[in-house]
């Protein structure tokens, strides 16, 4: 087949698939089924006839006319297939939970590198008075201690409460995308990030110790520490895990080593920003109540178990690694 | 394509390799200065209408204070989900990249899920970086990082693109470059001493085709500037006079050299190739 004819023959059919790659279907608007069907013989037509026009050596101007209209259709036939019900439910019950598990020596490295900052900081303070002013500002430590020396002493209104949830959330998880996006750089950014907020969280209690009000502060962050702290651990975690895929490539290359930890990258970010979302929940309504500090302690160690229990233990009975999507298996 | 054109071939299952065209970070940054556009007049339009409705339910001092809660979480929503949400569930393309005619795929030509929406789209925190003006409440892009590894990479992938091994590609949809009109009509004149059925190899088909579809794309003086070599050669090879245009003459030969295909397989003795009824 020359040039001539198929252009004359063929392009009827390409200006059908056109239409139908624009969203045009025959009737009105929408892509009904019969067009769908249409779409896959046209697709498959036009596949063959590109085919032949590249090795009859039909010009590059209507090569690329085909191959964009390929491209187009090739979208609309393989379609992303749409979100299973219960994936998100499926990904926190499961996939995060048992991501969390596979890498739990990294886990590890991630609290301490958290926590080892956290407690120097802790103590600094109470040796040196300077250092808080020093790490923080003298304004920032003013503000600390104006913020939490009675923090439990007001409670929260309806109003109050919910735009401290909401500063809560957009503060947290967004300080935790970002923890966990730096780790791209070989994991640095991840651990830099990581331990400079274990170290301030350390100096601001440090401080408020120093100054006789820890005990207010701890009752204060005891009702969703447990939340909040695992799971800004959890944003490293992350980073970090994504970062040592790039380095430790295992002996594939360094796009296949990511490649590889995708899936528990992507599981851990989103399940440490579900946590992020229950912990912001608490901290702007529970945390600052006027509850008893008992009652507070009491629930503190209630969720300890839950984060506990929730990470080792969810997603245990369907040990099969889920496939390739966040879809749910379905039986 | 030649390795210096920004396309990627794509192995379809149909046993067929196309070409994808590769959205650059001129064409991206554009289409992202769109969403912010839009993203920041969905924000203002938001508050101006919680505005309006606290006001007149300023006696209850609890939904003042949720108005505040709303903003926030917008804020939030937008800053984070905007991206996530539209690649995912509009196939790959944010009002943005639809007006440029942008779209993420997989780097194997597939439509990209919630994973991949979620990892291209939060890994932007680093491709983001060095913000400008640090320290203050918004933090201000430069998009340096991003625009460095994609500047030297094949596909133009960010780090978002590299960790959920995404791309963008352009998919702007292209007139059909048939028939192609010829204007002034080509007179029998003008055919005059030119071949019935002029041979011509395969580049030199090419380099025709390209010419005459890139016809109104170059000035005229331009067009005769450029056509007079290879209209030289090929009046000399079918010893034919060289008009004043040798532009229009490039332009009548290649017409000449279709009309003769089609001649070829229309004609009552013309050799028909097997194929042509059309792929099964």
């Amino acid at each position: 087949m020359n040039q001539a004819d198929l252009l004359s023959n063929r392009s009827k059919s390409w200006l059908e698939l056109q239409r139908l790659t624009n969203g045009q279907g025959r009737h009105g608007k929408g892509l009904t089924a019969q067009d769908y069907m249409e779409l896959g013989q046209l697709y498959r037509q036009a596949c063959a006839d590109a085919a032949r026009a590249r090795s009859a050596g039909v010009d590059e101007v209507t090569l690329a006319y085909l191959d964009t209209l390929l491209a187009r259709s090739h979208h609309l036939f393989y379609q992303a297939p749409p979100a299973a019900p219960g994936a998100f439910r499926h990904l926190l019950q499961v996939r995060f939970p048992q991501a969390v598990r596979a890498n739990a020596r990294l886990f590890a490295a991630a609290n301490l590198v958290f926590y080892g900052p956290f407690f120097f900081g802790l103590l600094v303070p109470l040796l040196l008075p300077g250092f808080a002013s020093a790490l923080l500002g003298a304004d920032q430590v003013e503000q600390f201690r104006d913020m939490y020396s009675k923090i439990n002493d007001e409670g929260r209104t309806l109003g109050s409460g919910s735009a401290a949830v909401s500063y809560y959330i957009q503060h947290n998880i967004t300080i935790a995308f970002e923890v966990f996006a730096c780790g791209i750089f070989a994991g640095l950014g991840s651990l830099f990030m990581l331990s400079y907020q274990g170290l301030v969280l350390g100096t601001v209690h440090g401080l408020l110790i120093a100054d006789g009000k820890g005990m207010n502060l701890l009752t204060f962050v005891c009702g969703h520490g447990p939340w909040e702290l695992t799971a800004i651990v959890l944003a490293g975690l992350g980073g970090m895990r994504m970062g040592l895929a790039w380095v430790d490539t295992q002996g594939r290359t360094r796009m296949g080593s990511l490649r590889a930890a995708r899936q528990d990258i992507a599981a851990i970010i989103l399940g440490a920003a579900a946590m992020l979302t229950i912990a912001a929940t608490l901290e702007g309504l529970w945390s600052p109540s006027q509850a008893p500090p008992w009652a507070k302690w009491l629930m503190s160690i209630v969720q300890i178990a839950c984060v506990i229990g929730y990470l080792a233990r969810s997603g245990l009975s369907r040990n099969l690694r889920s496939g390739l999507d966040v879809s749910p298996r379905r039986p | 394509m030649a390795a210096l054109d920004t396309t990627t071939r794509i192995q379809a299952p149909e046993l067929l390799a196309f070409d994808f065209e590769l959205a650059g970070p001129w064409r991206r940054a554009w289409a992202y200065g769109l969403d912010l556009i839009l993203r920041g007049g969905a924000f203002a339009g938001a508050v101006i209408v919680l505005l309006t409705v606290t006001q007149w339910f300023s006696s209850y001092e609890d939904l003042v204070q949720t108005h505040e809660a709303f903003m926030l979480l917008l804020w939030f929503a937008l800053e984070w989900g905007y991206h996530v949400l539209f690649e995912w569930l509009w196939g790959g393309r944010t009002p943005g990249k639809k007006v440029l005619h942008l779209r993420v795929l997989k780097t194997g030509g597939y439509p990209i899920g919630l994973q991949e929406a979620v990892l291209r789209n939060l890994l932007r925190a680093a491709d983001l970086l060095p913000a400008l003006v640090p320290g203050s409440v918004f933090t201000v892009p430069s998009y340096l990082t991003g625009t460095l590894v994609s500047a030297v990479d094949p596909l133009f992938r960010r780090l978002g693109d590299h960790v959920a091994d995404t791309m963008v590609i352009c998919d702007r949809p292209r007139p059909l470059p048939w028939p192609r009109e010829v204007v002034p009509p080509i007179a029998a004149a003008e055919r005059l001493g030119l071949p019935q059925r002029p041979q011509l190899s395969l580049s030199e088909r090419q380099v025709l085709a390209a010419f005459c579809h890139r016809w109104h794309e170059i000035g005229e003086g331009r067009r005769d500037e450029i056509a007079l070599e290879f209209a030289t050669l090929l009046a000399d090879r079918w010893s034919c006079l060289l008009p004043a245009s040798p532009a229009r003459f490039l332009q009548v030969a290649y017409q000449q050299w279709l009309d003769g295909q089609s001649a070829l397989s229309n004609g009552p003795q013309g050799p028909r190739t097997a194929h042509s009824a059309g792929p099964p």
